[in-house]
């Protein structure tokens, strides 16, 4: 494993780098978002996250849950940018405990497993409000002009499907903090190693 | 670790269990779906055929037979890193190069709906497409790159860790 690292520092090297500017405009970007909507008084960076007929899904949260717009996209952009760009960190910092010798895991890969495990929760959470309940699942299928609604209109099975998806990432990522967790001693026990 | 283990080897049966029966499930019912429809041709119907199809089969590969994959692997790693005589099967064995190909179809789809949404009026603006759904993948790719260089590092001292008394 020592001379493949050797071989290819270089690279994890760009690799990390690379990684660590990626999470950081993840998690930055939606902070910008939400500053420059306040300062502008626009209060609508939903429109980035643009998908077509996102206003269905807008209308639908607004009379089913009482939530503004605002509290719709902020969820959205947690989910979507932050905590991506909260794994992306945790996973340059793993590389790099993994290829360093003498690296400490900073405060994302310490706090690994309580991050994913936020992820599944807020995952959950995200498609029981948006998709599970109905209509907002339709809102979202009707992708493009020609497309006909009907081929969605499948009720039962369009949820069971989204709940299947959902159920998957939910076990990655329950099944990452698991491994993170058991994994972290076993890589400072090798270190330890001569 | 042992006697947390031990403390929790039915929690981690049942995830085991339950990851398989996701990962399998996630890889079957794209199959049964693309007969249905092929069946139906639903799909061939519409102003913008190909859009739809991009879109259908997008999501059977990308978004459900690559993560029942990984559901797969991931199910498999814990059971690797849990259980002294498992040995990794098949997915488990060419993880980082199933993560890989991952990346790249990612790649490839995200290349090819950024030229369906030239072209076609979805509705939406390109640049806001662009910059909202650019990062994102990027971010994925990275994670799925990342992922497999880990593995291929990992499974070397799990196994060096093993032998260890």
């Amino acid at each position: 494993m020592n001379e493949f690292i050797e071989k290819n520092r270089r690279l994890l090297k760009i690799f990390c780098i690379t990684t660590r500017i990626i999470g950081w405009a993840l998690i930055l970007l939606p902070v910008i978002l939400v500053i420059w909507s306040l300062l502008t008084g626009t209060s609508r960076f939903g429109d980035f996250l643009s998908w077509p007929l996102n206003i269905e899904k807008r209308l639908w949260h607004r009379q089913a849950f009482s939530l503004t717009d605002e509290q719709v996209d902020l969820l959205s952009l947690v989910i979507r940018f932050v905590l991506p760009g909260l794994l992306m960190l945790g996973l340059a910092q793993f590389i790099r405990y993994l290829s360093e010798k003498k690296y400490r895991p900073g405060w994302t890969l310490r706090c690994g497993e309580g991050i994913l495990y936020l992820y599944a929760v807020l995952i959950t959470g995200q498609v029981l409000w948006n998709y599970v309940l109905g209509p907002g699942m339709k809102a979202n299928m009707y992708l493009v002009e020609g497309l006909r609604p009907e081929i969605y209109q499948v009720g039962l099975l369009t949820i069971l499907a989204s709940a299947l998806l959902t159920a998957a990432k939910v076990v990655i990522l329950i099944g990452l903090g698991q491994i993170l967790a058991r994994v972290m001693p076993v890589i400072e026990e090798s270190k330890t190693l001569v | 670790m042992n006697e947390f283990i031990e403390k929790n080897r039915r929690l981690l049966h049942f995830y085991c269990v339950a990851s398989r029966a996701i990962g399998w499930a996630l890889l079957i019912v794209p199959g049964v779906a693309a007969v249905v429809h092929l069946l139906s041709g639903t799909l061939m119907e519409g102003r913008y055929r190909l859009y739809p199809m991009f879109i259908f089969v997008r999501v059977l590969i990308l978004n459900t037979m690559f993560l029942g994959l990984v559901v797969l692997g991931v199910a498999q790693f814990i059971r690797y890193l849990f259980e002294r005589q498992y040995q990794p099967s098949l997915i488990l064995r060419n993880a980082d190069k199933i993560l890989y190909l991952y990346a790249f179809l990612m790649v490839v789809g995200f290349v090819l709906e950024f030229f369906f949404r030239a072209t076609i009026p979805t509705g939406s603006s390109l640049l806001l497409y662009l910059f909202g759904w650019m990062l994102p993948t990027v971010a994925k790719v990275l994670i799925l790159v990342g992922l497999g260089q880990i593995l291929r590092r990992l499974l070397p001292v799990i196994e060096e860790s093993k032998t260890l008394v």
